[in-house]
Formats: structure tokens, sequence, C-alpha cells
């Protein structure tokens, strides 16, 4: 009888460096809760948190809400390292999420000592490489602990690290943060990367469906226009005098109604879906011209602004671009269904023959990209007083790259909706940081477009040398 | 697999011109042409203005922009690729039209030459990457349409260029004997592409890519070359129509020829070209072309704004392949 | 005798213009290895893809475990315990081991109301499943990508397992296996069989008949021949059910005059498959060229015909140094290559007759650019005329003609362009007998009356020995022998593809392989 055997043994159960992250969390947390500096009156700040924040003052050089984010943040991650640690199974979402919050905690900690330490001035450039250094090797070993094991136990894996597109997103967004921050400081105050984080969540949003679509192998061009429909049709609503919730509620049914008529068609009547989309991205948007006649919604009641909301003192875009992907990601790799996209998307063929009906998977995706794009909807219609006529520009490109960008492959069959969030994350704060250094932001879609091409290279030349 | 002896058969022809009729008449394209003179009969008696050769000519003008642009993507799907980066690549000609002219200070005639130029580099670009890297054109198109859009943007800062001499409106406005100048191009651009898909060793290596890229490989045809080719020649038409859009609107725009991608892919898909690829015709195109303009002029007729038939173009873009879906699964159970 | 696991009776199966199963009788015992034999359109193919359900018969029965089934999709055969592994293996490249062999019935467990994967009985139960094959040690988070194709189809072996399959179907499993690996396939099925697991395997090498079969059953032309115990027949028996005649004048080879080098490979080096190559070929010389599935044959006449460029070494036509970096190239060189893939490498199956024998010359006869139908359709005729084509016309859509006149357009494209070097990869593979011999008497008339150099690639000795004047042997990426004509034996040439130990004597001894 033949026995096969590997080069190297399989990787142990319990690792103890699973349990950094834990005591990183704890330490944080205490730090934060005990210090004295905290309850300094000048600054304007108490341990508690603040339900309610003047955030018309800008003078506000302190990281006031970052300091109720630091607990926050440091208790997901002792919860998530607590998941961890029960599942011995290191969980790709969680751990990815682990290490982005994990850096957003120390970019805040390293902020707010830094503006201590210069009493009103945050100049990053202040402090030395060392720290940096420092502090870069400190995320790569969170990093390294909590994201999933390589294919083959080695001792420490940069490239493995860096060959994880989660892990490469977060140090590209720590280096941008860094090089625009040191030419221009302001951008990497707290308020301005709340206001992108809260103004571009819901691109995020919009990217968790896209990531479902992608992965499962199609595409989907026409977001921008149903977003643009769904806003109107929520805004409408509640000026007709619909209840609030009403308005909040209607896109989250129209949305996948929508997708599946989009699904419908290409799965029963065999039109590609990028035929499908492109004509709908024009049939949506003529439907959104003709219907308002390019006037804009206004006078929603206070009570719309569902996205101006500040729960525990963090905006509830916020809120949702993260608990939404979180639960995305737990959906994807624990619900059958989840798994069957990966399926269809990797090999349609053996999904078939697994009885994995490719049909159904492809109504499914877009149903649930329509209730994303109708949850996305929701934010972007509650963010302004106004709500545009027109469909936010080039919008289902900025969701198709964040997704892409973020890991899902093209080809289908592969990548994470938590890497699709943080990819629209970067994507947004290259979008910003490009007002700081002054470049025009017309320029930021062909950044896009760039961005893309790069990310789809990698993914090729990647699977060409993996190919026996 | 079939055993030798009992092998379904077609039936087997006296002449090549026989099955070319039956085959057109019954073919989507048949079907179009007859429903195209139906339309015709319908605009002409419900509006006394329609049949004037100014209407007849000024709806060619509309049509010429995404005309030329329709050739190349027959081309294209043929092969089973696509590009969806036209309408940017128009947009980044036109754009390069004003900015060389108005900002940098070339002449005219200069700024026009480059502006087609960078078109031809732009698809070509598409196609360097489709052929060497194999990135799927899906993929690739749709990044260069971000790119090549963001790169008008960029340059043009949406601020727009008026003030074009005289003589440049000759292109998009003027007439030669008596015909729009662009028509006349559109025209000899339509005799080029046909000629060459039905009749050289071009058009044959497009259908062979289209049913089978390997098998064409490995038979000699120089695929390579040829991908690239069409995506260059699709990049070139770009160029010409952004030039031609610039001339008949006498200014320019960032967001120009934004969506025209759609148009020119449905005209193309209307007219039988099967988006899966392996057929097609640029006759079938030219009918569907001048089918969606029609339409486009009976609904402005009737009042409706252009804005609004997008919604129309959409859905003809997905009925056009249902039907060409369901004639294959017809033909194919014969 | 016990009841079969399977019993197929008087299954009839017709597609539109084929009736391509007349009157089927077959059964496979538990605990068997059937075999089932038979040329390509012989039946085999139709016969599996209903019993694993991808069909359904038009009459007839299917019996399983002694009880009437039908199924109306591949899945139903699935879930009574039918497994099926197809050539095309049917996996997730970008998913783990464990999860492309529990897809679609993967282990659950409740969390709360709702049902979620269970990710670590799915993984211990995936190693489990391995070791019951002994396969121990392989990494069942991994991705099935990164496995080469022989632990990709132990890969789905398992996965048939999980399934709890009690008959297991395997359609030509040794296609694209190396050595090795084709031993530790013969280990695992033998191992399923001693389980009580009814196999059926498709093959058309006798020799695997011979190796690993309890049972065989030949097909021909869609109707059943008969079934035998391998233990009482042999292969002269087997051949002559399978053609319907005996086979003594099978290879005729005409003698004729050898003359200079036309062809020369000077250390050829592409990747691990052509590995220092060097030969010659000379004009009216048939050169055969043996070695198993995986030795780098195909892949080394490819780098010849210019699909991929060579890492180093040189291409000689003629004398004269080429390079060639494309099959267009190729073609100008005077090399024509008539692939092992014919579907998919050698006709575009869409076009017409004329469409594809003029593929390779469409240069040479147009004027300009322009095509020259007239010359089109002549040398379709033409072709049609001299390789004694079935079919009614230029114009036939060569998807609907049979292997052997499949294969003869694509020789007729090929040698439309007037070749100097013809280089032929299993020219008769899948064709029926008949063709089979007018296409050897083709090649020795080629080599003998028009000087043409020939290499031919082939995997079944008899043809090399029968045809050719010169055989070189070819092992993982090398050549390991030369012999003439005269010297040599099917045993001398199997050693050589085989290890130094020798054919025949497979040892069933533990031996460690790694996974790479």
């Amino acid at each position: 009888m033949t026995a096969i055997t590997t080069a190297q043994p399989t990787s142990t159960r319990f690792k103890p460096l699973t349990l950094l992250p834990l005591v990183l969390a704890i330490l944080v947390f205490v730090v934060f809760q005990f210090m004295p500096f905290v309850n300094q009156p000048e600054r304007g700040s108490t341990t508690l948190p603040v339900l309610t924040e003047n955030r018309a003052n800008n003078e506000l050089e302190l990281p006031t809400s970052g300091l109720i984010l630091i607990p926050i943040a440091a208790g997901t991650l002792f919860l998530l390292g607590l998941w961890n640690l029960a599942n011995e199974q290191i969980m790709r979402a969680t751990s990815s999420m682990t290490a982005l919050v994990g850096i957003i905690v120390l970019e805040y900690y390293v902020i707010f000592v830094m503006d201590y330490i210069n009493k009103g001035a945050t100049h990053l450039g202040s402090m030395g490489i060392a720290f940096w250094a420092l502090l870069l090797l400190a995320i790569i070993m969170i990093a390294q602990t909590v994201l999933p094991r390589p294919r083959v136990e080695r001792e420490f894996q940069l490239r493995s690290l860096l060959s994880n597109q989660e892990s490469a997103i977060v140090i590209a967004l720590v280096v941008l943060l860094l090089t625009v921050g040191i030419s221009n400081p302001r951008f990497v105050s707290t308020n301005n990367i709340l206001d992108v984080l809260q103004g571009n969540a819901y691109i995020a949003v919009a990217a968790i469906g896209m990531s479902m679509v992608i992965i499962s192998g199609n595409i989907d061009i026409s977001v921008g226009s149903l977003l643009g429909l769904l806003a109107i049709v929520s805004g409408r609503l509640v000026t007709s005098g619909a209840p609030v919730w009403v308005a909040w509620m209607a896109p989250l049914i129209v949305g996948p109604a929508i997708g599946a008529v989009i699904g419908f068609v290409i799965a029963y009547l065999r039109v590609p879906a990028i035929v499908v989309t492109l004509g709908m991205f024009s049939i949506l948007k003529g439907i959104l011209i003709i219907w308002t006649n390019g006037e804009r919604v206004t006078d929603m009641p206070t009570e719309f602004f569902l996205a101006q909301m500040r729960p525990l003192g963090i905006s509830m875009p916020i809120w949702f671009m993260i608990v939404l992907t979180i639960l995305a990601a737990i959906w994807m790799r624990y619900s059958p269904v989840g798994r069957s996209f990966y399926a269809v998307g990797g090999n349609a063929d053996a999904a078939r023959l697994s009885g994995i009906s490719q049909r159904r998977v492809i109504m499914q995706v877009f149903m649930l990209n329509g209730f994303f794009v109708g949850i996305a909807s929701v934010l972007y219609a509650t963010q302004l007083t106004i709500i545009q006529a027109t469909p936010p520009p080039s919008l289902e490109l900025f969701v198709i790259t964040s997704a892409v960008v973020g890991g899902v492959s093209i080809l289908g069959g592969k990548g994470t909706v938590i890497g699709a969030m943080l990819a629209a994350i970067l994507l947004n704060t290259i979008r910003s940081g490009m007002i700081f250094i002054n470049v025009s932001p017309f320029w930021i879609q062909a950044v896009q477009g760039i961005l893309i091409l790069i990310t789809v290279l990698i993914d090729l030349l990647r699977r060409r040398r993996q190919a026996v | 697999m079939a055993v030798a002896n009992e092998v379904t058969q077609q039936p087997s022809p006296q002449r090549s011109l026989r099955i070319w009729v039956q085959d057109k008449a019954l073919s989507q394209v048949g079907i179009l042409f007859i429903i195209l003179i139906v339309t015709l009969a319908v605009l002409a008696s419900s509006n006394d203005n329609f049949l004037t050769s100014q209407n007849l000519f000024n709806q060619g003008r509309l049509l010429a922009e995404v005309g030329l642009m329709a050739l190349p993507m027959t081309f294209i799907i043929i092969t089973g690729g696509i590009d969806l980066s036209v309408g940017s690549i128009l947009g980044l000609s036109a754009i390069l039209v004003g900015y060389l002219w108005d900002t940098v200070g070339l002449p005219l005639e200069i700024a026009v030459v480059l502006a087609v130029l960078v078109g031809c580099l732009a698809g070509f670009l598409n196609g360097l990457f489709i052929v060497r890297v194999n990135v799927p054109p899906l993929i690739m198109t749709l990044a260069t349409l971000a790119f090549y859009r963001g790169l008008a943007q960029g340059i043009s800062e949406a601020r727009s260029v008026t003030g074009y001499p005289e003589w440049f409106f000759g292109l998009g406005q003027g007439n030669i004997l008596g015909v729009p100048t662009q028509l006349w191009i559109l025209f000899i651009a339509i005799i080029i592409s046909a000629v060459l898909l039905a009749r050289t060793t071009l058009g044959r290596t497009l259908y062979a890519i289209g049913n089978n890229k390997v098998g064409a490989r490995f038979s000699g045809l120089p695929v390579e070359r040829v991908t690239l080719l069409i995506y260059t020649f699709s990049g070139l038409m770009a160029g010409i129509s952004g030039v031609i859009f610039v001339s008949r609107f006498t200014t320019t725009r960032s967001d120009m020829g934004s969506g025209l991608e759609l148009d020119a892919i449905a005209a193309v898909v209307l007219g039988g070209t099967s988006i899966f690829g392996g057929k097609g015709s640029i006759i079938g195109t030219v009918i569907g072309l001048v089918m969606i303009q029609l339409l486009k002029n009976g609904l402005a007729i009737n009042g409706i704004t252009s804005d609004a038939t997008i919604v129309v173009i959409g859905s003809i873009l997905i009925f056009a392949i249902l039907v060409n879906n369901l004639i294959q699964r017809l033909r194919k159970t014969e | 005798m016990t009841v079969p696991i399977l019993q197929v009776t008087e299954i009839h199966k017709r597609f539109p213009g084929v009736h391509a199963l007349r009157g089927v009788n077959f059964d496979v015992q538990p605990g068997e290895i059937h075999a089932l034999l038979g040329e390509n359109g012989a039946g085999k193919s139709t016969l599996i893809k209903m019993i694993a359900g991808v069909h359904s018969p038009d009459s007839g029965q299917i019996n399983f475990d002694g009880k009437p089934v039908s199924f109306s999709n591949p899945r139903e055969a699935q879930q009574i315990g039918i497994a099926t592994i197809y050539q095309e293996l049917s996996l997730y490249p970008e998913l783990s081991v464990a999860e492309n062999m529990f897809m679609g019935h993967a282990p659950k467990r409740g969390l709360g109301p709702i049902q979620v994967l269970d990710w670590r009985r799915m993984e211990t139960r995936a190693k489990e499943l391995l070791a019951e094959l002994e396969i121990i040690d392989m990494d069942v988070q991994r991705k099935v990508g990164t496995f080469n194709v022989g632990n990709r189809q132990r890969v789905e072996i398992a996965k048939a397992l999980s399934l709890n399959a009690r008959l297991l179907i395997m359609d030509e499993p040794t296609a694209s296996l190396t050595e090795s690996d084709v031993e530790n396939l013969f280990s695992i099925v033998r191992l399923l069989r001693d389980r009580g697991v009814g196999i059926i395997y498709i093959t058309h090498k006798l020799v695997e008949v011979f190796e690993l079969a309890d049972r065989v059953t030949v097909f021909r032309d869609g109707q059943f021949i008969g079934t035998k115990l391998v233990s009482q027949t042999n292969e002269q028996e087997l051949i002559s059910m399978m053609v319907g005649r005996t086979i003594d004048t099978l290879f005729p080879k005409k003698p004729g005059e050898i003359k200079d080098v036309v062809l020369e490979v000077r250390n050829l080096v592409h990747g691990s498959n052509t590995r220092d190559i060097s030969f010659k070929v000379r004009a009216g010389e048939i050169v055969g060229l043996a070695g198993l599935v995986g030795s780098g044959r195909s892949e080394t006449a490819q780098v010849i015909f210019g699909v991929a460029k060579p890492e180093s070494g040189e291409i000689l036509v003629g004398g004269k140094p080429v390079k060639i970096n494309h099959p267009s190239e190729a073609v100008k060189h005077g090399i024509a290559y008539v692939p092992e893939d014919r579907g998919l490498q050698g006709l575009v199956k869409a076009m017409t007759l004329r469409e594809n024998v003029s593929m390779a010359v469409l240069n040479a006869i147009s004027s300009g650019s322009f095509i020259n139908y007239h010359k089109e359709q002549t040398i379709a005729k033409q072709a049609i005329d001299q390789f004694a084509i079935r079919a009614y016309g230029t114009e036939q859509i060569v998807n609907k003609l049979s292997g052997g006149n499949q294969q003869k357009v694509v020789i007729g494209k090929w040698l439309a362009s007037e070749p100097r070097i013809l280089i032929m990869d299993e020219p008769t593979h899948g064709v029926d007998v008949g063709a089979k011999s007018e296409i050897h008497r083709l090649m020795s008339e080629l080599a003998a009356d028009r000087g043409l150099a020939i290499l031919m690639i082939s995997s079944e000795l008899p043809e090399i020995l029968g045809m050719s004047d010169r055989i070189l042997v070819m092992r993982s990426g090398q050549i390991v022998a030369e012999f003439s004509r005269e010297e040599a034996t099917q045993e001398k040439i199997g050693a050589a593809m085989m290890s130094a130990s020798g054919y025949g004597e497979i040892k069933h001894e533990p031996s460690e392989i790694t996974v790479v």
C-alpha cells in the first residue's frame, strides 16, 4: 500500500501568539480608561462616551471622538480575539478585521500621544522614523499572528503576509496616511478621517454586494443608477408624507426586486451579465431622469436623516459599514449559500454536479446585491439635506474597483467582503488625500482605472504561477 | 459523438449563393431589415418632415460617431471580446483637440491629428494588455473606460473650450456634394469594414478566433496580431469620432461620449452579431445602427427627451440579445 | 452470484441523427473492477452519462442494488451512491481540499435556529476519508489548485468516498497522469474494490484492462459486444471484439529512400517537459516518438511548432537555424503539426470543411488579402477525394463528422500547406480502425513517395513499431533511448518508457511519494 506524505507536518492547533491581540486590546483599554491626562478639563474630554458632539466647532483638533473610538475598538479587538481563541480555526474575516481595528487603534493612539506632546500641533513628521518602523513591525506581528495560516508552515513569513490582499491594503493605507500626513497634517486629523469614513461608508456597503456578485462570476455595472433611483424613491416617499421608517425600508424591497429582474434575465434568459447590467444602467438612469425631471428632493423631515445620527458617538454610516461587513463575512464563510457563490464562480460545471444550481445562485446574488445597494442608497439619501436627481457619477466603477482591489478576483471564485470594505476605505482615503495635496480630484477616476489594472495583473500573474 | 454512418446533414448546396440568400433572409439581419423598412414607412407616413433630405441627413450626422465606433466593435464582438472604453477614448480625443489647440497652442490641424493618434494609442494599449497579458477584454476595457475618462477629466478640469475657427465646423456640420461630411467618412469606413470582414483573410481569422481561438492559433493564423489590430482600429475610430463630435458640438466638454459604448454595442448586437462571438456582419450592424437612430428620431418627434431615450436603447440591447438567443436555439433544433 | 450493484438492461438512446446506444446490457458486481473498452464514439461515454444521471434512456431499465431507478439529474445519482470522476476533474482550484470534497453536502451544525457550516468537522472528516485511501498528511486547508494532477485526482476520489459511493465510475483516469501517479491510482482502485465498491473503469488501453480489471465489456458502434472475465481472454480476442476483424494488415509500411536531415533540434529546453532535447529527422523518414503520457512529447512538438517559446536551444530546418515564435512562422518554414487534441487544437468545429481545410494556407490562396474562394473550393474537394472523407460536401460543418473523418480534415488542412516536416501527435487516437489503416497508409506514402520528414508521436507501441524507421523514447522530458526499426521490440521500448526496473513487475510495496 502506498502512503503519501507531505514535506512538512501540518501546523499545531493552538498558538500562544493568538493571544497577542487580546493582550494589546486589554492594554490599550486600560491605558485610555485610567491614564490621568485623559481627564484634562481644558481638552474638553471625559472618559465617558459623548453622545452628542458639536462637530461644527472645527477648531477642535483633539480627537475627542477618537477617545470614544479607542475603547470601542479595543473592546472589539477583545471580543474578536476571544472568538479566535474559541474557534482555534483562524477565521480570515475576523483576522483581517482585527488587524484593521488594531491599526486604527494604534494610529489614534499615536496621534493622540503626539498631539498631547506637542500641545496642539499634530505633526507626524516630528516623530522619529524609528517609531514608525516599530509601529509597522507591531502591525506586521499582529497581522502575522491573526491572519490565516499560510499554505506551508515556515517560520516568519513575510512573503505570505504580503501575498494576503487584506494586509496589503492595510499597509497601503498606513503608508498613504503617513506620506500625505507628513505634507499636510490636517489630512490625518480625526475630523478628516471620520469625515472620509462617514461620507463614503455607503460605497463600502455597496461594495459588499458587488463582491458577492463578482465572486459568483458575474458583474453589475448598473449599481450607480440603481442607487440614485432608490435614493430618490426614499426621499420622495418621505416628502409625500409616508412615515420615515417606510422611506427607509422601501429601497430594501425595491432594490432586491430589481435585482431579481436582473438575475432572471441573466439566469433564465441567458443574456450575459455585462450586457444586462449595461442596459439596466441606462434604463434605470433614464427612469430616474424621467421621473424626477431633473428636480432634486429637499425638505425631508429631520428624523429622516439616518446617516447623520451618531449612536455611541460614532456616526451611523460607519456602524453600518463595519457591522454589515462583519455579518456578511461571517455569512459568506459559514452559510452554505455563501459558499455556493464561491463554487459557482470557481467552477460552474463542478458546482452543478454538486447540486448547486447556477441559476439559483445568480438570482440570490443579484437580489442580495440589490439589498445592499438599497441600504447604501438610504445612507446616501439621508446624508445631506438634498438628494440629487442624478446618480453619483461613476459609482459603479468605484464599487467595482473596491471589490477588485480588495482581492475579489474578477474571474470569480475568490475574495472576501472584508477586503472590499478595506479597499473602499483605501480608495476614499486616496480621493481625500488628493485634495489635501492639491491634486485635482478629477484624476481620481484615472487612478481607479490604474488600480484595477494593477490588481488584475497581479491576480492573473499569481494564477498563472499557480497553475500546475 | 456521431457514428460515421448516421450523421445529420445540412441540405447539400448547389451554389454558395443559394445558401447565402436562404441564410440571410431567415436570419436576424433579414428580419431586422424588414422591420426597418416597415419602421421607415410608418415614420414617413406619420410625419411629413420625416422623409425630407434635411431630416435624413441630420439623422445621419447624429449617428455617424456611433456608427464609426460600431464598425470595429463588430469585429471585436465577433472575436468574442468587447470594448467598453470607446466612449472614453472619444472623450479623451475630444478633450485633447481642445487642450492641444487652446492650452498648448498647436495649430488646429496638428492638434486634430495628434488627438486621433492618441485614440489609436489608447486602443493599442487595450489590445496590448489583452493580447500579451491575457487580461479579459471586459476587465481591461472597463479599467480603461475609467482611466481614459479620468485622463480626459484631469486634463480638462471640467473647463470647456470654445472659439474654434470656421473651417473646423465643416467636418461636423458641413456638407460635401450636399451630403454631410461625416456621412462620407462613415460610408467609406463601412465599405472597407464590410469587405475586410467578408472577403479577406483578416475577416476569416476573426470568425475563427470567435469560434475557437486555440484552434485558430494552432492553424497558424496570426491571432495575436489580429486582436491587437482590431482594438487599435477601435481606438482609431473612436479618435476620429471624437474630432467629429467636437466639430459638431463646437465645444469640448470632458464628459463627451460618455455612454456611447452602449449605443455602439446595441447597434452591433441588434444587427445579429452574437455577443458570444463567432457570428456577425457589417451590414447587420449598419441596419442595427439605422434602426436605433430611427427609433431615437421617432421618439424625439413625439417629444421625448434624449435623456429618456437611453431607457429605450438599454432595453433594445437586452431585447436584441434575447431575440438572438432565441433564434440560435431555434436553429440548433432544426 | 450476488445482486449486482448496477444492472443495465436493453438501454436505447438516440440523439438527433445518431443511435448512440442500441440495446445495451451490462452489469457491475459489488467489489469488482469492471473495465469498459471501446473506441471513441462506441457509446461508452453515453452509457456512463446515463448511469451518472446526465441523460435518461429512451427505453430500457437501470437497476441499482436490485431496485429500478431513474434519475432526472446527476445529483440524484450521487445521492443513491453513484460517483463519477470525469477526465476534466470537477474541482474548485481556489477552494481548499476539504471544501472541494464537501461542496454541496457539507456537515453543518445548528447555531440557534440557523444551520452553519461546521468547518472543523469538515476538515476532520476530510482527513479521515483521505486516510481511508492511505493518504496521510495532505493539508486539507490548502487550495486544490496548488496540487498537481495526481493529487487532485485523489481529492476527487476522496470526494466520491464522502458521498458514500457504492459505484464509482472513472472515465479514462490515467490520461494525464505520470507513471508514479498511475501506480498510486491502481492501488487506490484496488483498495476500493476490496472494500466492496463496484468500479466501472473506462479505458481504451488494453494494458490497463489486464493490469487492473476483473471483467471487461467491449462496446462497438453503440452495441454491447460482450463481457469477458479478464482471466479468460487475451489481447487478440479483445481487439477483434472491438474491431470486428482480426488485425494482420493494420500497418502497411512502404519502404523508401531516406535522404538528408530536414529537421534538427539541438539542446531544446522548455520548462520541465522539454529538457535538453536533441534529435534529427530526415526526409523520407518516419521517426516514432514513444513515451508515457506526461513524458513531454507533445510539449516538445509544440515548442518546435512555435506554440511555446523555447528557453534555450536551437531548431534547424534544412540545416539553417530558425527562430520560431508563433505557429505562423513554423508554417512558413514548412512545418506542420497535426495536434493531439483534435477538437480544440485541430479544428474550428463550427466552421465548414472548406474553411477548416484552407485555414493553414489562407495567405497562400489569397491575392493581397482577398481570399480566393475558387481555390479554396478546389483544395477542399481535393482533400475530400484524396482522403476519402465521408462528408456531404465542402460546406459540411465539421462538428457533425465522425472522429476519423475529422482527423482526415485536419490532415488535409496540413497537407495543403505542402510541408517538408510533418509532426503527427497521436494521429489515430479516437479513430475507427478503417480510418486508422488509411492514415497509416497515407503516412507511409508521404514519407516514401513525397519525401516528407515525419515525426510521429504515439502511445500505441504496435503503431510505433509498425510505422517507424527509427524510434526515440522520451521519459520525463528527456530522450532516454533510440532504437532502429530492426532492433526495436515492445519490451525494449516499454522498458525505456518506464523506469529502469522494467515493465510487468509492479511491486506492491510501500513507497514514499512526496506531495508536490
